[in-house]
């Protein structure tokens, strides 16, 4: 397995693990609080605008570990510039996390329509960012296996 | 909506594999063994891409076509070899 495969497959672990970790957590946090129907917009608006730093942040963190890890296993220094492959691979990659997106973001929005109550539509929000990027980051490690 | 290199929706086809292959595996080898990393840092893109190329994965640029073209000093159709 080469870096770019290795890297994307640990991205893809760490973020399952640290997507489930924080929905279980909030959802949790949910149900003991006891809102008020009227307090979900708050909640949960808070709940979806924190997760976007903690994704960032914690694909940092694992990006400088990895690397150090790499460093020390392989002793070889992998290049840290994006070349032609690595660009049309991200791209491709997005494009399918804006289509998982959008689907999700539809799905979402239709729940107010049949007057669900507002945490659904929160909670399917909330989900379809977290698969959008399980489906990118499982995108980016195909391509890098099969090509493009 | 058609997307092109993948599945369209309703439709289901896919772009076919690349008709384009390669000898740079035996150029490599014919120039003094030269490793995937090396040809890579010659021509500035990672082993991963280099890898790709020569596995019929990934069809470069035909800017970096002809970088690799030179690297060996040879002409374009001596590495790449497109198949109709």
């Amino acid at each position: 397995m080469l870096f770019r495969e290795r890297e994307n497959l640990v991205y893809l672990i760490s973020n399952i693990v640290v997507s489930t970790g924080y929905f279980l957590y909030i959802a949790q946090r949910y149900i003991a609080l006891g809102l008020d129907p009227s307090d979900d917009f708050n909640f949960w608006g808070s709940a979806i605008l924190v997760i976007v730093p903690i994704f960032v942040v914690t694909r940092l963190i694992i990006r400088i570990i990895f690397s150090i890890i790499n460093a020390i296993v392989t002793q070889r220094e992998e290049p840290d510039f994006l070349d032609e492959f690595d660009k049309i691979v991200e791209l491709k990659a997005t494009q399918n996390f804006y289509h998982v997106f959008m689907f999700g973001f539809f799905v979402s929005i239709f729940t107010l329509v049949l007057d669900m109550p507002p945490f659904v539509m929160f909670n399917i929000l909330m989900l379809t960012i977290i698969i959008a990027g399980v489906v990118g980051d499982i995108s980016r490690l195909l391509f890098y296996r099969r090509g493009v | 909506m058609i997307y092109h290199g993948y599945y369209s929706i309703g439709v289901g086809y896919k772009m076919s594999k690349s008709q384009i292959t390669n000898n740079i595996r035996k150029l490599r080898f014919e120039h003094n063994e030269m490793t995937q990393q090396e040809l890579a840092d010659k021509v500035k893109v990672s082993r991963q891409t280099i890898v790709a190329i020569e596995k019929g994965n990934y069809s470069p640029s035909l800017e970096l076509a002809f970088k690799i073209a030179h690297v060996f000093g040879v002409p374009l159709e001596a590495v790449f070899i497109y198949t109709p």
